[in-house]
């Protein structure tokens, strides 16, 4: 009988494909996923650069997408941007599917983005802006990695100041989270 | 102390990108602290900022600009370098220092600025705190330089009236 696999080992990484147009777009066009973006609001010529700049590696040699995929079906997203090859550093952003936003998934989702950035790109940080607001994130990030800096007021939602922290780890961090959590990951 | 700095214009950009290689080897940022800023990547950090430089008698005593604006968000990315050269920082020039940052800012509605800089960059932290700069936070190993990965720390100034 055939072993059933352990939930990190249905999780995958793999680029953007043509074939994730329509999903990605629903996405950006998704208000609260909109909402979480940086550069919001997002305008339908907006979309299409977001677009370009996710199915073109080579319009920002920088950055690298991944889709994330739990069975075979897309969850979510990783960025990986601002990559520094000199000091090995990368800003990671991580977007996954509401449903899967409080689970398990969430989590090894993160733990399987952070692997690609230490033992696929060879870089020595990792770190992530953070929205105060946005608590499933910030619940896994306290769990994960360490807070290096609140950005007090930093963005303006409808006027009003929002903090931002900003999450590190570490790759000697990561590999002792991989041994705590070796009996999930 | 009038205000001893004076805007360059977008056509200046050679003439900033000279001052900055003459007198500044790495450039602090959050996210792409990096060494030797060539031109093409001086002109894109540049893209849209503004600049302000000041000049006492022939000599560049130092320079201010804002980058990385985001209007919607009324904040700006800060840099701000001081040369030897007009001599030491009294505290009159220092008070008319913020005094034009503070200025340049809210011309253009900016209410909250950003800044990085490197522990060793004594000068320049010390000179931050005094205009008001209030110290964030510290990025572990964010900055290899001369051989080692050195931390970061981010600092901010905003408008009272931003936190109400």
């Amino acid at each position: 009988m055939a072993r059933r696999r352990r939930l990190h080992q249905r999780l995958r990484m793999r680029p953007v494909r043509p074939s994730d147009r329509a999903r990605l777009r629903g996405w950006l066009r998704d208000p609260e996923v909109n909402d979480r973006l940086e550069d919001m609001p997002l305008t339908e010529a907006a979309v299409r650069r977001k677009m370009r700049y996710y199915e073109n590696p080579a319009y920002d040699d920088d950055s690298l997408h991944l889709i994330i995929e739990l069975d075979g079906s897309p969850i979510g997203l990783v960025h990986y941007v601002w990559q520094n090859f000199q000091s090995r550093t990368v800003e990671m952003d991580l977007l996954i599917a509401a449903p899967y936003r409080r689970s398990m998934v969430a989590f090894l989702a993160m733990l399987k983005a952070a692997d690609v950035a230490f033992n696929e790109l060879n870089h020595n940080k990792v770190y992530s802006f953070v929205y105060e607001s946005n608590a499933e994130v910030v619940a896994i990030h306290q769990r994960t990695t360490t807070r290096e800096a609140t950005l007090q007021g930093q963005l303006l939602r409808n006027g009003r100041p929002q903090n931002v922290f900003i999450y590190g780890l570490l790759a000697a961090e990561y590999r002792k989270l991989r041994k705590r959590y070796k009996r999930v990951f | 102390m009038p205000n001893p700095f004076q805007e360059l214009g977008a056509r200046d950009i050679d003439e900033l990108y000279s001052i900055y290689s003459a007198h500044e080897l790495f450039f602090v940022d959050i996210a792409g602290p990096t060494r030797f800023l060539t031109r093409p990547e001086f002109i894109d950090e540049f893209d849209g900022s503004r600049a302000w430089v000041w000049r006492e008698q022939g000599k560049t005593c130092g320079y201010f600009y804002f980058y990385e604006m985001q209007r919607a968000n009324q904040l700006a990315n800060f840099h701000l370098a001081l040369f030897e050269a007009c001599g030491r920082l009294i505290p009159g020039r220092v008070d008319a220092i913020g005094a034009a940052v503070i200025g340049a800012a809210r011309s253009l509605r900016i209410t909250r600025l950003q800044a990085a800089a490197l522990p060793i960059e004594k000068r320049r932290i010390a000179l931050l705190r005094t205009m008001g700069f209030k110290e964030e936070g510290v990025l572990r190993q964010q900055f290899f330089l001369r051989g080692r990965l050195h931390d970061l720390y981010t600092f901010a100034l905003f408008e009272s009236s931003r936190h109400g």
